[in-house]
């Protein structure tokens, strides 16, 4: 797995690529609490380069949204693969997170 | 720090040999040391006594002397007396001789002849200096006093001139010393022997104390005066002259120089010191010490100095600094006749040795110095001879040390030396050196070591080839072994070894044979050669030459055995090795097997659908024994999905920590268990079975062969595969590869893949979070088989107890911030999401959860 943090207006935008497997799930988590922790209100996850990601990772978007909800914050998702959308609704997170398909749509409407 | 052998060799030695010379010599000097002292002390102690004991006889023998010396001298008084007595009866001569008088002594008309300084008769300077005086032992000296007028007294004179020639024999025969003999008569004449010319001119003996003294006695008397002459202390002896009618007439004295009388210079010189003597007057105890004794004869004190004959002798008296002292001493003299005391004197110390008279006692007084002096001697005498010894023996020691030490250090290289060569060959031999040699004989039980060490490089080399031949032949025998599963219709085959030495006697081999109908057929072919290692896999190659090489030519099953067998009789005729062999003929699309048992154990055969075993069993001996032995082909048909099991005696004899045997129930119960599966997988099954059974490590090789009977006679489309992981160990990184291993081979979707994977995923993380209630290695094996569009994912763990169907559904219709458990149950949600078909049952303490996902369907919806 790969992270790659970006900030642009504002917005930090992480970047994973890969597998979000046990390892890379805990890289992630430590990476989102350090950045909650800094103060970040507007977190942007990109899954373009997203091959793989299982509830623990989903787990770390709801721990996200639920720090910066208090915050009025906002999380964003973009870039997700049609296949890992389909988890997000089976387990209705599509409802929670604005998805969207690229960065510049998110970035736009965040 | 790293020491060496030699110098731990060389410490022992060295402690060995001369730990004893040290402890000998510690005890020897603290024991020489104890004879030192107590042969000093008591030797001191016993010089002491006998010095006191001298002393104390000196004094006594000295009290007697000065008894016999005073005697003698009252006889001598006695004599002359007598002499002037008869003399003075007696009418004199008219030329009776010439008179001397003392007045004219110095003028040489008026001196004696003879008159010349003599030797003893000195005087007392008024300075202390002695000087001697002329006397005359021819004539006597006449001295009158003043009043007395010379004419009148001279036929007196006259008179007592006739007692010269006497007084000279009683002068003569007293012991050499400066003695006056004098003759005084109570008209005042003096006459004194020998003549002199010193006495003073206002002397007048007759108002002397000792002359007064005489003239009151009838006896001789004793007094103590300065000798106006000599100025000396002298005892004079008087004794009176009387006449007949008593009267008396005179005295006659006798001059004893008080020096003369005492032994001092002879005792100082015989012990080196000052040595005193004195005779001292007895006074009755009591007296303080301060008085201290009355001395009455001492040797000449030249301390009083400036003395003159007109003053009385003063009383001198001895005196001693401690009272306690002088106390003891009092009553010692006063009871005792002789003895020794301590005392002191003027701060000095002394032994007091004395012996007593009725009335007075004589000390011999010693300083303590000069008494200790020959005992302190004797005792610095013998502590420097010791000395002396102790110096010798520690050069003696060092010497010894120094040699010891050379030896050791010597010895201890001879000892080592060979070691050092040893070590040196031992790291050639290591370096791979194995011509490495040593020509050495210690002559001991190092030789043993040498000749093992010399021998070791020709058996490491000879060994290193073996292994090296060892190598070739497994890696032989690897190739000798079939490559891959063999393929025949309406069959399932897989067959496998593991050899317990690196090349064995075990064998299976699958060979396409021509039998007599010219049908297509497989023989799978398993083997047990007597033994092991290489020999035994000779035997095996030749074997399996034999049946590759008959391959081609068509004959029966017991034909070829009978074949083989008549060539490995002969082959193997006299060694004792034989090859027992279960050949078992398979024909393409058909239900009838064929066999031939050569005395290897029957093929287990188990019906699944029937839950029934039986053995595909036989008459036939092992190969290689009986030469020209008939073999029996035998035949069976098979159902559908039945299975064969041929294996060796490595499976069925292994065994575990307590010694019990593998044993064919559990064979058997394995095969029942895996009958669902694919050949290789009952394989695989009973193999770890056997492996995780033994404890002590294979003992024997173990070779199985499965073969199963496939559903319709067509080949299997089935393709799956299994793998096993364990709670300890990174699942997701096991699984990942496989599952996309099969998603490539098969060209399955992307999403089909990442499905599969997120379903292993979750299900696995479940049971490693939740299902242990210890923190054990457990064993989690999966199975994903693909047949058409059905996938079957398998997965069976012994864990808690945990009906995926009856988790609670997580409550995602509720916006998150209302949900109780916000993410609780997402997991079991997705996998349920993802599959179509979910069976679930708990099976000998295992959960076996079966999943199934047409992968031609778009929708999932499992329900179990």
């Amino acid at each position: 797995m790969a992270l790659n943090q970006i900030e642009e207006g504002g917005v930090v935008i992480l970047a994973v690529d890969g597998n979000l497997d046990g390892e890379g799930t805990n890289a992630l988590e430590e990476k989102v609490l350090n950045l909650l922790e800094n103060g970040t209100t507007k977190l942007l996850f990109d899954f373009s380069g997203l091959d793989y990601i299982n509830s623990s990772g989903l787990r770390i978007l709801v721990l996200a949204y639920q720090r910066l909800k208090k915050n009025s914050g906002t999380v964003a998702i973009c870039g997700v693969k049609d296949y890992i959308q389909e988890v997000f609704e089976v387990s209705g997170y599509d409802k929670i997170f604005p998805l969207y398909h690229t960065r510049a749509d998110a970035l736009g409407a965040v | 720090m790293k020491i060496t052998i030699r110098v731990k060799f060389f410490a022992v030695l060295l402690a060995f040999s001369l730990a004893p010379i040290f402890l000998s010599r510690g005890i020897m000097g603290r024991a020489s040391q104890d004879v030192i002292d107590k042969t000093s002390t008591q030797t001191r102690q016993e010089l002491l006594g006998i010095m006191a004991d001298e002393f104390e006889f000196s004094a006594t023998s000295l009290l007697t002397l000065l008894g016999r010396s005073s005697e003698a001298m009252q006889l001598a008084a006695i004599s002359a007396a007598r002499e002037v007595d008869w003399a003075m009866d007696m009418v004199p001569p008219v030329d009776g001789g010439e008179i001397f008088f003392a007045a004219g002594f110095g003028n040489p008309d008026l001196t004696p002849p003879d008159a010349a300084r003599r030797r003893g008769y000195a005087r007392l300077t008024m300075g202390g200096r002695q000087q001697l005086i002329q006397v005359s032992f021819d004539h006597p000296t006449f001295h009158l006093p003043h009043s007395v007028d010379r004419t009148a007294v001279e036929p007196e004179m006259r008179r007592m001139l006739q007692a010269v020639p006497g007084i000279q024999a009683v002068y003569r025969n007293l012991p050499e010393a400066p003695f006056w003999i004098n003759v005084v008569t109570e008209s005042g004449v003096v006459m004194t022997y020998p003549g002199h010319g010193r006495l003073p001119g206002m002397y007048d003996p007759r108002v002397q104390g000792w002359y007064r003294k005489a003239r009151e006695s009838e006896k001789c008397v004793w007094s103590h005066n300065v000798d106006p002459a000599s100025r000396f202390i002298v005892n004079t002896v008087a004794y009176p002259l009387r006449d007949d009618a008593g009267r008396f007439l005179g005295a006659v004295t006798i001059d004893v120089p008080a020096h003369t009388l005492m032994p001092d210079s002879r005792l100082e010189a015989r012990w080196g010191g000052k040595v005193r003597t004195f005779l001292v007057e007895r006074i009755p105890p009591g007296t303080p010490a301060a008085e201290g004794l009355p001395i009455l004869v001492q040797n000449e004190s030249n301390e009083q100095g400036h003395r003159h004959w007109t003053s009385a002798v003063g009383q001198e008296k001895l005196v001693f600094d401690d009272s306690e002292e002088y106390l003891a001493l009092l009553e010692a003299l006063d009871t005792r006749e002789s003895g020794v005391a301590d005392v002191s004197i003027k701060g000095e110390p002394f032994l007091c040795a004395f012996a007593s008279a009725p009335s007075s006692s004589f000390l011999v007084i010693a300083p303590k110095a000069v008494v200790a002096k020959l005992p302190n001697e004797v005792t610095a005498n013998l502590q420097a001879l010791f000395d002396e010894m102790r110096v010798l023996s520690s050069i003696i020691s060092g010497i010894m040390l120094f040699v010891t030490a050379l030896f050791a250090w010597f010895g201890s290289r001879a000892i080592i030396r060979p070691l050092y060569s040893m070590i040196e060959l031992a790291r050639r031999l290591t370096s791979g050196d194995f011509g490495a040699r040593m020509n050495y004989r210690a002559g001991d039980e190092r030789d043993d070591l040498i000749l093992s060490l010399n021998e070791m490089g020709p058996k490491l080399k000879e060994l290193m080839h073996l292994n090296r031949d060892m190598e070739v032949a497994e890696e032989v025998q690897r190739l000798l072994l079939p490559g891959a599963e063999p393929e025949l219709a309406g069959y399932d085959i897989s067959g496998g070894i593991i050899y317990c030495d690196k090349t064995g006697g075990d064998y299976y081999d699958f060979l396409h044979v021509c039998p007599d109908d010219g049908a297509d057929c497989l023989a799978v072919i398993l083997g047990d050669v007597s033994g092991h290692g290489v020999p035994s896999a000779l035997v095996m190659a030749a074997a399996r030459g034999q049946l590759h090489t008959l391959s081609d030519i068509a004959m029966a099953p017991h034909e070829r055995m009978a074949v083989i067998n008549r060539v490995l009789s002969r082959d193997l005729d006299g060694t004792g090795r034989f090859l027992t062999l279960f050949y078992l003929q398979l024909e393409a699309g058909s239900d009838r097997v064929q066999w031939v048992r050569a005395g290897h154990d029957p093929a287990i055969r188990y019906n699944p659908a029937e839950d029934a075993f039986g053995e595909l069993h036989g008459e036939g001996i092992p190969l290689g024994v009986i030469g020209d032995f008939v073999y029996q082909t035998n035949e069976a048909d098979l159902e559908e999905g039945e299975v064969l099991v041929l294996a060796t005696d490595g499976v069925w004899e292994a065994r575990d920590r307590a010694g019990e045997m593998f044993g064919k129930q559990r064979m058997l119960a394995i095969v029942r268990e895996n009958a669902h599966k694919n050949a290789e997988d009952i394989r695989l099954a009973m193999m770890a079975g056997v492996e995780a059974f033994q404890a002590n490590g294979q003992e024997d090789d173990i070779a199985v062969v499965v073969v199963k009977k496939g559903a319709g006679g067509r080949p299997m489309t089935r393709h799956s595969i299994s793998f096993r992981m364990t709670n300890k160990e990174n699942c997701f990184k096991c699984f990942q590869p496989k599952v996309e291993a099969l998603g490539a081979e098969h060209g399955l979707h992307p999403r089909i893949v990442f499905q599969l994977t997120l379903v292993l995923d979750e299900l696995i993380t479940n049971i490693i979070s939740y299902g242990y209630a210890d923190f054990d290695e457990h064993p989690i094996d999966v199975t994903i088989s693909l047949e058409g569009d059905l996938l079957t994912i398998r997965v069976e763990d012994d864990a808690e107890p945990f009906n995926i169907l009856e988790a609670p559904e997580p409550e995602l219709e509720l916006p998150l911030e209302e949900r109780a458990k916000p993410v609780g149950g997402l997991g079991i949600h997705l996998v349920k999401s993802m599959v179509h078909g979910i069976h679930y049952k708990r099976e000998n303490g295992r959960n076996v959860l079966t999943l199934s996902k047409d992968i031609g369907k778009a929708e999932c919806s499992a329900k179990g």
